[in-house]
């Protein structure tokens, strides 16, 4: 008897031709803005942008990857809705602006991250889950997550009673423990 | 009233306010986004935001528009301050709710007006914590658990002569199974190597004879019982499993479409084979064996003590640890068989997917790809699987090890004794017969007590489904309404398909009897939302619709949708003839109405060129049609079904001007007298419309008749201005 051992399977999938790259002129109402004409300045509440000299007040931020590029790919809304443009890479920002649009961004995308569980008691039904977050620690109750959690390759995403969701963003790279808690009632 | 410890939610401990507080809500992240305590409080006419470190307070008045602003995962409470913005608080989704109404309600404490906390109070489930729906008693989550074995023996109760035939059978066949080894007995120390006296050759060959007789008819009636037991528990087991489908099955045609919203079709599937499938094979034949086993173990252990209780006691020496081996590998057993099974359903998944978009692939000529998507899905299930049987057989040799060792210990122990002509070989061998026996039920127990808990749990989510209540539903006091006039009115009505991210937003809107509505807007304002709300796919968060002056909740769902023709935007055909379509909602139509009701929807004239022509086969999902021709036979249905209330949601999108005209002159002569509301993108569509009702962003913002609303020049006006000048660019082009 054999035994696998995971890996690649017998005989490669043969792979597709290269493919032909979009032409730049097609791109015209997409403004990537350049990390040295910006500036993101906090006031009071809200985040203002400058960008070539011009002031725009209570912009909104969208990420447009958050799970795949957290700190990449921004979108800058104006005050009506339109964008503004597109921040590709957060960390090309100066420091200052850099930690207003983090700042911004962490209220405006509230998934936690887990990354440690401390306990999971199941309890007529219900999962109470007790974990460690990029946001501190917290308490939450789960139905059985088989039904709600998504996989996406090594992620894993679940919601809680609530509505709120939890990202695992990389299950191989919780600790053990942690991992075979989410493995038993995922 | 006086509510002084803070309302909804209590004031932290050892805080006091002079004046009296009018609310306290407590929020569950900090200004920097981590989890933590923050309270907004009004007392007298001052809002305090209290945080553990400090407070900040705005006087009531100077905060203007005051607004619960939505964000991904939950909100931030935010205000005017001297024309600055500011966030008052942030919350998670588990608060959202109240939040929301807390904006509402500082919105008019500002404005000087007075008003009350209207917020639903958020009932959770004392026991789980589970939210419940407003207005129920009963948590879905864990009530029903601790009844499933009830409620599965519940559905035994129709067939219990057959269930209790079934057990009698099970008695039956444990004790034939007891008999052969005895026979042993006998066998050794009267016939083949009897000690003392010796009875003549003669009768010990009779005794031989009877005692093979014994076996064989003990044999025979064996298989028998045994085949019948088969085939009973088989018949009985897939009649239950069969009620709980059918149940399962009826139940989710009536629950309501935000339970399909929250849920992947496909988990929803597995649902029904995965867990009914279990559940069979539990019923069919773990209930069976575990009877049988536990009968036998008890049987056999009577014997064995009954025969030698000191030579028993060995036997026993390995049974605690088989159990422990076998709770061992359980866990890790369970682990891989979930993982089976979700792989198993992944790749079930990824196959119905491509195959129902192989156009697609061939299209963009991704084969290549989709095919090595498979090959590594179907790998990760081979090797799952590998794991899984891995598992199983050390998991069965462990066992067996132990289970031979009783046996070598018997061997030793029992043999002296025979030895020392303390037993009989007879005796012994019987023994060693019984014993060989005896370990087999004590696997098979130790494995299906867990099998049986799985299976619970299968149970339990399929009961879960069934427990869940249709969120739409008829209200007790529903009336019946036979004849539907055909006045809609919305009156403030707000709703979103996620709470708290309102779609629609306080819509007004009064549509007469016989009246065309034409309903326009940009894509995503909210049109489609509108009629779902009409047909009651959804209920509305906070305001009402109402036909014919009653309650759209009032209305018995029948009643009601009975009388609503819907062509929805996109379209959808059962796989069947098209006569079969376009009857779909009134299955005894006869030849002639469905070739009126084609008649009227234009779909006659390409009908007739099929090569069947109303008996066309077409395939699922409309296979074998051109995008028109399936928007025709779903007026065509709307048509059949003769609705007071005809819903054309962009039904005519996909047909060229000229049919087009020819469909709305026809629904035009059937339109009198019916209440039409038609959603369109392409203006000229609409131009029989009474009146038109424009939305944007889930507002109603113009309602008026085309003229009106032209002269108005408003949002109306920009978008035939916009449609016009796109228009005037084709007919250039071309
Ligand atoms: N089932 C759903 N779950 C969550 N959001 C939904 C759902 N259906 C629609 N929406 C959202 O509700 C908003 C209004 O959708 P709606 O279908 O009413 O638009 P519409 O006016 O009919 O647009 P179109 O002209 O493109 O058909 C959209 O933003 C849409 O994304
Ligand atoms: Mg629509």
């Amino acid at each position: 008897m054999h035994f696998w051992h995971g890996g690649r399977p017998p005989g490669g999938a043969p792979k597709p031709g290269p493919s032909i790259p979009l032409p730049k002129e097609l791109s015209t109402e997409f403004r990537v803005l350049k990390p040295e004409a910006l500036r993101f300045f906090r006031e009071g509440g809200s985040l203002g942008l400058e960008v070539d000299g011009k002031i725009y007040e209570n912009v909104k931020v969208v990420p447009l990857f958050p799970l795949s590029d957290d700190e990449g790919w921004i979108s800058v809304i104006d005050e009506d809705g339109r964008e503004i443009g597109i921040v590709e890479r957060l960390r090309s920002l100066e420091p200052e602006s850099q930690r207003a649009l983090r700042e911004e961004l962490r209220k405006r995308y509230v998934v936690p991250r887990i990354l440690k569980v401390r306990s999971c008691r199941e309890h007529f039904g219900l999962v109470e889950w007790e974990v460690e977050t990029d946001r501190g620690p917290r308490r939450f109750l789960t139905r059985n997550l088989r039904e709600t959690a998504q996989r996406m390759g090594v992620r894993l995403m679940f919601s809680d009673v609530d509505g709120n969701r939890y990202d695992v963003p990389d299950l191989r790279a919780l600790d053990p423990k942690s991992r075979a808690l989410i493995e038993r009632y995922s | 009233m006086g509510r002084a410890e803070g309302f909804p939610d209590p004031l932290p401990e050892g805080v006091k306010f002079s004046e009296q507080v009018r609310l306290c809500l407590e929020a569950d992240l900090l200004p920097d986004g981590s989890f933590g305590r923050q309270w907004l409080v009004v007392a007298g006419d001052q809002v305090t935001i209290l945080r553990e470190d400090g407070r900040t307070t705005f006087p009531l008045r100077e905060l203007k528009e005051p607004k619960a602003e939505p964000v991904v995962g939950g909100g931030i409470l935010t205000a005017k301050h001297n024309g600055r913005p500011v966030e008052l608080v942030h919350y998670t989704n588990s608060r959202s709710g109240k939040f929301s109404e807390a904006a509402k309600l500082l919105e008019k404490w500002s404005r000087g007006e007075e008003a009350e906390w209207e917020g639903k109070e958020e009932e959770r489930c004392p026991k789980c914590g589970f939210p419940l729906e407003p207005g129920t008693k009963v948590c879905p989550v864990c009530t029903p658990k601790r009844r499933t074995l009830v409620r599965l023996a519940g559905y035994l109760k129709p067939y219990w002569p057959q269930a209790i035939g079934l057990s009698l059978l099970a008695i039956l066949n444990t004790a034939l199974g007891l008999l052969p080894p005895y026979l042993n007995k006998p066998l050794m120390d009267e016939v083949l190597a009897p000690k003392g006296h010796v009875a003549p050759l003669r009768e010990r060959l009779k005794l031989l004879g009877i005692l093979v007789i014994i076996l064989a008819l003990s044999r025979v009636l064996m298989a028998a019982v045994g085949a019948a037991q088969g085939w009973l528990s088989a018949w009985l087991g897939n009649r239950i499993t069969h009620d709980i489908r059918s149940r399962l099955y009826h139940h989710l045609q009536y629950l309501s479409l935000s339970f399909y919203d929250r849920r992947q079709m496909g988990t929803v599937i597995s649902r029904i084979n995965q867990d009914t499938g279990q559940l069979q094979r539990f019923l069919v034949w773990s209930v069976q064996d575990l009877i049988v086993d536990s009968l036998l173990l008890l049987g056999i252990g009577v014997v064995l003590f009954w025969m030698n209780w000191k030579l028993a006691l060995w036997v026993l020496v390995p049974a605690p640890l088989v159990t422990f081996v076998a709770q061992a590998f359980w866990h890790k057993l369970r682990l891989y068989m979930h993982r089976f099974f979700y792989r198993w359903s992944r790749l079930n998944a990824l196959l119905s997917e491509t195959l129902s978009g192989l156009k697609i692939v061939r299209a963009f000529a991704q084969e290549p790809r989709e095919v090595s998507k498979f090959t590594k899905r179907s790998w990760e299930l081979a090797y799952t699987g590998v794991q899984v049987e891995r598992a199983w057989a050390l998991a069965f040799s462990g066992t067996s090890l132990l289970i031979m060792l009783g046996t070598i210990l018997v061997w030793y122990v029992g043999g002296r004794q025979v030895l020392f002509e303390r037993i009989s070989l007879g005796t012994l061998m019987a023994f060693l017969m019984y014993v060989g026996m005896f370990y087999a039920p004590m696997r098979a127990l130790s494995w299906l007590v867990n099998w049986c808990s799985r299976s619970l749990t299968a149970a339990e989510r399929v009961f879960e489904i069934l427990d869940t209540r249709p969120e739409v539903e008829d209200a007790e006091d529903a009336v019946p309404m036979p004849r539907i006039e055909g006045r809609i009115e919305f009156r403030d009505v707000s709703f979103g398909y996620e709470k708290n991210k309102p779609v629609l937003k306080e819509v007004n809107l009064e549509v007469r009897p016989g009246e065309m509505i034409g309903l326009v807007g940009h894509s995503g304002a909210g049109k489609t939302t509108t009629i779902n709300l009409i047909c009651r796919f959804y209920d509305v968060d906070s305001g009402e619709i109402l036909v014919d002056g009653v309650p759209l909740r009032k209305i018995r769902l029948q009643d009601l949708r009975r009388q609503i023709g819907i062509v929805p935007q996109d379209t959808f055909l059962f796989s069947g003839t098209i006569a079969e379509n376009i009857s779909y909602a009134k299955p005894d139509a006869t030849r002639e109405e469905i070739i009126r009701a084609a008649k009227i929807a234009n779909a006659h004239d390409f009908i007739l060129r099929k090569p069947d022509g109303y008996d066309t086969v077409i395939g699922e999902g409309g296979q074998g049609l051109s995008s028109g021709e399936k928007q025709r036979i779903a007026i065509a249905r709307a048509v059949l079904h003769n609705p007071r209330i005809l819903i054309l949601d962009e039904a005519t999108s996909q047909v060229d001007v000229e049919t087009e005209r020819q469909i709305q002159e026809a629904i035009g002569r059937l339109v009198k007298g019916r209440t039409t509301i038609a959603i369109a993108h392409r203006l000229s569509t609409l131009k029989n419309a009474d009146r038109l009702v424009v939305l944007k962003e889930g507002r109603v913002v113009e309602v008026g008749t085309h003229d009106e609303l032209m002269e108005k020049k408003g949002e109306f006006y920009r978008l035939v201005q916009t449609y016009r000048e796109v228009s005037k660019v084709r007919a250039v082009e071309r």
